[in-house]
């Protein structure tokens, strides 16, 4: 279990995270959904530890996360960044293989583990194909797979990604989707993933935080949370639900 | 952090300290035909007149062959130039302030006499080579130029013939002065070293020997207050101090009367209007040894045209 | 093309080939015969060699070719880690401000006359080490922003910096008139210091320095990927880069003390190398080391032949060839090929 405590994150005297709490499972996919600049992205840096926090404090369990160094912190968080800046100079094999680094010395020296834990992240994540192809040629939904495959090389319980199917066609988001939530119940994992697409969100989500200006409006049960209502508040837009059969979706009314 | 980068600076100088200190050579002593303290302050001793000399400097090789030395010079730096004899001998470089230690070595040299333009890192990489360096300071009057003529006359077993050249020299000197002992007022000499931006001339200031020569030759330097040894002064300075002769001392980079005189708000000084800016020999003021006496004679024919015909 | 599949063979033989050249070549013409006979009589007693070819090889071509290989390494090797660490090719030793303030310290010593003995010739040395790391570590003091150093900031400072500590440098020259060729022959890269001395000094720290950035390169590695995602991937990004510019500037800072400004070698040869080779850093730092040896040691014998006997100060040199460099970089530019 996840579990943030009055999480606060300052900016130039303007709190783009205020007095954050959450709960997180682990097994089920948990969403993070908002308006934009409503600050997901703030915090998932924030609960990464990349981002100074003017309060706050994270536990997995009984065990503190905050206070733990970089190289500690990377055995239970891992994250995949939207968009990332890729540098050209790597193949696919060598960033996944990178995943690995919070368990390697000071030289990236690797052991047979460590190649075997990336060739399974790698076939799980369908990227051994394309295992020695320069990272910078790939396609994006490709290039999402291989971060998805370092961080899971990463092994760790806790897993944050950030609009990961952005820049990606419908089928590849799909795929994806898919397999994070393969993943998820596998290995019961803790996953949050911002998505913006709320009928991603509805799909694959089983529970959502939503954000707004920097607080939680919400969290809990996906169903809970995704009704017209709420969704029109706090998007300030007319949304409304449409049923059919068994589907729902959410679409923008006038 | 901090505590370990201050044991590590505190290590390093100690470990630079005490590695120069194991780099001075021992002196064994016995004794030498001739022990003389150089300009470096260094004791450096000769067993016997020093046969093969390299020179490093313009004002040295012309001194080694001013007192007879000239066939024991085996080698000298690029810009040796007088005598005429001086071209034959071999180019050991000096440009950039760069010499060519190979060849020095090569030329097996007893003593290498260093000059004010060279630096101290020289002489002592020079020492390490095993090579015996004697440093020269620059001299900044007619006395230390004869202390540094009998010096090269001791070193190079001349003694005798050096100290009859600085007799001679004197005597010329005294000439000069005795004739000036009654002139009635020193003109006020501006004495131009580079001009490139003619708003903003080069010119020596005090303790140079262009100050004392000046001044032995019956005029006065107008920037002789200043401190700079190659001071820049605005020409509003100039026309302010309105010097009575302007002497050219580029004049051998081109610069001319004429074109002086052309010279934007150059024309309104008294010299350029009386015609009394002449082209000057800078050799005869800046490379040591006795042709600063010829320096002197021509600086007091210009300066007191009245006294010598 | 063959010769790409053997990086460290092919830049092996080449810093070999130069080695041995610049012991071969000189002033001096020494046959090879002599050479090899001196060299071996190093090991063994042989009277029947030529005391001044002794010298010459010995105290003159051997430890100028040390140094030019130490300084080269040095200087390629710092500057393959800062553009590891600023993720810019076209970062620098000289960016961080280690060479203008060695250069101030130099100038500092040379005009306050310090006197020619024991530490007086080794106070410009000293002086110019003492210059580039406070003055790198001004730098850092000044790019922090709060705990964090960010690269944007420390680029700004040190060019900020640079160009006071350069300012500073000219205004001395300006008035050290006496000193000023003493001055200028330090800055432009000429040894003036030659024999085994400037060697055995600058190699400790040149060596931990050179040593300490092998160690380096995984981490690298992994900061290619930016600071955020180096952090989350558990690297402990201040500590890297700490170390990362301390061990690159105690590198620098020696090599500059003892051979005065030498431009462009830092830049150049990673640069050429990356093309080449990738940026795996576990062996562009290596290489960068091997080439910018290689590099710097044929220069210096250009410099040392090409006016003979005129020695050009090896800095000029490899400023010249920073031109044709830059020039064949916008080439590419502006006719990118695919």
């Amino acid at each position: 279990m996840l579990k943030v405590n009055s999480l606060s994150v300052r900016l130039n005297s303007t709190f783009r995270l205020e007095n954050i709490s959450l709960q997180v499972g682990g097994g089920k996919i948990c969403g993070i959904i908002g308006p934009n600049g409503a600050g997901k992205t703030t915090l998932l840096r924030a609960i990464s530890g990349i981002l100074p926090t003017t309060s706050g404090e994270i536990y997995l369990d009984k065990k503190p996360l905050h206070t733990l160094r970089a190289d500690e912190r990377a055995k239970y968080l891992a994250v995949v960044p939207q968009s990332a800046f890729l540098p050209p100079a790597f193949t696919a094999e060598q960033v996944v293989m990178m995943g690995r680094t919070p368990y390697l010395n000071w030289f990236g020296q690797t052991t047979i583990k460590d190649e075997q834990i990336t060739q399974e992240v790698m076939s799980q994540t369908q990227t051994l194909n394309f295992a020695d192809r320069l990272i910078n040629q790939l396609s994006v939904g490709e290039q999402q797979r291989v971060l998805l495959a370092r961080a899971l090389a990463q092994d760790t319980p806790i897993l944050l990604m950030d609009e990961p199917t952005s820049h990606m066609d419908l089928k590849y988001q799909i795929e994806l989707l898919n397999l994070i939530q393969s993943i998820c119940r596998e290995k019961q994992k803790i996953i949050l993933v911002v998505l913006h697409d709320i009928n991603l969100a509805l799909r694959y989500a089983e529970q959502l935080i939503l954000l707004k200006d920097g607080r939680i409006i919400m969290q809990g049960l996906t169903q809970d949370i995704l009704r017209p209502e709420i969704l029109t508040t706090v998007y300030e837009l007319p949304i409304n639900l449409y049923l059919d059969k068994s589907q729902k979706i959410f679409y923008l009314g006038n | 952090m901090n505590k370990h980068i201050h044991k590590f600076i505190v290590i390093s100088l100690l470990i630079l300290l005490i590695s120069a200190a194991c780099n001075q050579p021992g002196e064994t002593s016995s004794t030498h035909y001739i022990t003389l303290r150089d300009g470096l302050g260094r004791e450096v001793s000769l067993d016997s007149a020093a046969k093969r000399i390299v020179s490093l400097a313009p004002p040295n090789t012309e001194m080694l062959f001013a007192v007879g030395a000239g066939s024991q010079v085996i080698g000298r730096d690029t810009f040796s130039d007088y005598p005429s004899e001086v071209t034959e001998i071999t180019d050991i470089g000096g440009s950039f302030g760069e010499y060519n230690q190979e060849i020095i070595l090569s030329l097996q040299p007893d003593l290498i006499l260093a000059g004010g333009i060279n630096t101290p890192e020289l002489v002592q990489s020079l020492e390490d080579l095993g090579l015996k360096v004697f440093y020269l300071s620059n001299p900044t009057d007619l006395e230390g130029m004869y202390a540094m003529l009998q010096t090269i006359g001791m070193l190079s077993g001349h003694e005798e013939r050096a100290n009859q050249l600085i007799d001679a020299l004197k005597e010329r000197v005294n000439q000069v002065t005795t004739q000036l002992a009654n002139i009635s007022s020193r003109p006020t000499v501006f004495y131009e070293l580079d001009a490139t931006d003619p708003a903003k001339p080069f010119t020596p200031g005090a303790k140079t020997f262009y100050t004392s020569l000046i001044q032995l030759a019956g005029g006065e330097n107008i920037a002789g207050k200043l401190e700079a040894e190659w001071a820049q002064i605005s020409l509003e300075q100039l026309l302010t101090w309105d010097p009575d002769i302007i002497l050219l001392g580029d004049a051998m980079w081109g610069e001319t009367p004429e074109k002086v005189a052309g010279r934007e708000g150059w024309g309104t000084l008294s010299a350029v209007k009386n015609g009394r800016v002449y082209a000057f020999d800078d050799n005869l003021m800046v490379r040591f040894g006795p042709r600063q006496v010829d320096g002197l004679e021509a600086l007091a024919k210009l300066l007191h045209p009245e006294v010598f015909q | 093309m063959k010769l790409k599949q053997y990086p460290f063979l092919s830049l092996g033989v080449i810093l070999i080939l130069a080695i041995l050249s610049s012991i071969l070549i000189g002033s001096v013409p020494i046959p090879i015969q002599s050479t090899w006979q001196v060299l071996g009589s190093l090991f063994s007693s042989n009277r029947l060699i030529n005391a001044t070819h002794v010298a010459i090889l010995l105290n003159l071509r051997l430890p100028r070719t040390l140094l030019m290989l130490l300084v080269g390494a040095a200087l390629a090797g710092s500057g393959c880690a800062y553009q590891g660490l600023f993720r810019n090719p076209l970062a620098d030793p000289y960016l961080i401000g280690a060479a203008s303030g060695a250069g101030l310290g130099a100038v500092i010593a040379i005009t306050l006359h310090w006197p020619a003995n024991l530490l007086g010739y080794l106070s410009v040395p000293l002086a110019a080490f003492i210059g580039s790391a406070l003055s790198v570590g001004l730098v850092m003091q000044l790019a922090r922003v709060g705990l964090d150093t960010p690269i944007t900031t420390l680029i700004l400072a040190g060019v900020a910096v640079s160009s006071f500590a350069t300012a500073l440098t000219s205004l001395l020259l300006i008035n050290a008139s006496g000193e000023l060729r003493r001055a200028l022959v330090w800055l432009v890269g000429g040894s003036t210091l030659s024999g085994w001395f400037p060697v055995l000094a600058a190699s400790p720290y040149i060596l931990i320095g050179l040593v300490t950035l092998l160690t380096t390169g995984h981490q690298l590695n992994v900061l290619q990927f930016g600071e955020e995602q180096a952090q989350q991937l558990g690297v402990p990004v201040k500590r890297v880069r700490i170390l990362v510019v301390l061990a690159a500037t105690l590198a620098t800072a020696a090599a500059v003390a003892f051979s005065g400004i030498i431009g462009f070698v830092g830049l150049i040869i990673p640069h050429i190398l990356r093309r080449m080779w990738g940026a795996d850093h576990r062996l562009l730092l290596p290489l960068s080391m091997l080439g910018g040896a290689a590099f710097l040691l044929i220069a210096d014998i250009a410099a040392r032949s090409l006016l003979a006997p005129q020695e050009i100060p090896v800095g000029i040199l490899t400023a010249l060839t920073g031109a044709p460099f830059f020039l064949f970089l916008l080439q590419k530019s502006h006719y990118p090929k695919e």
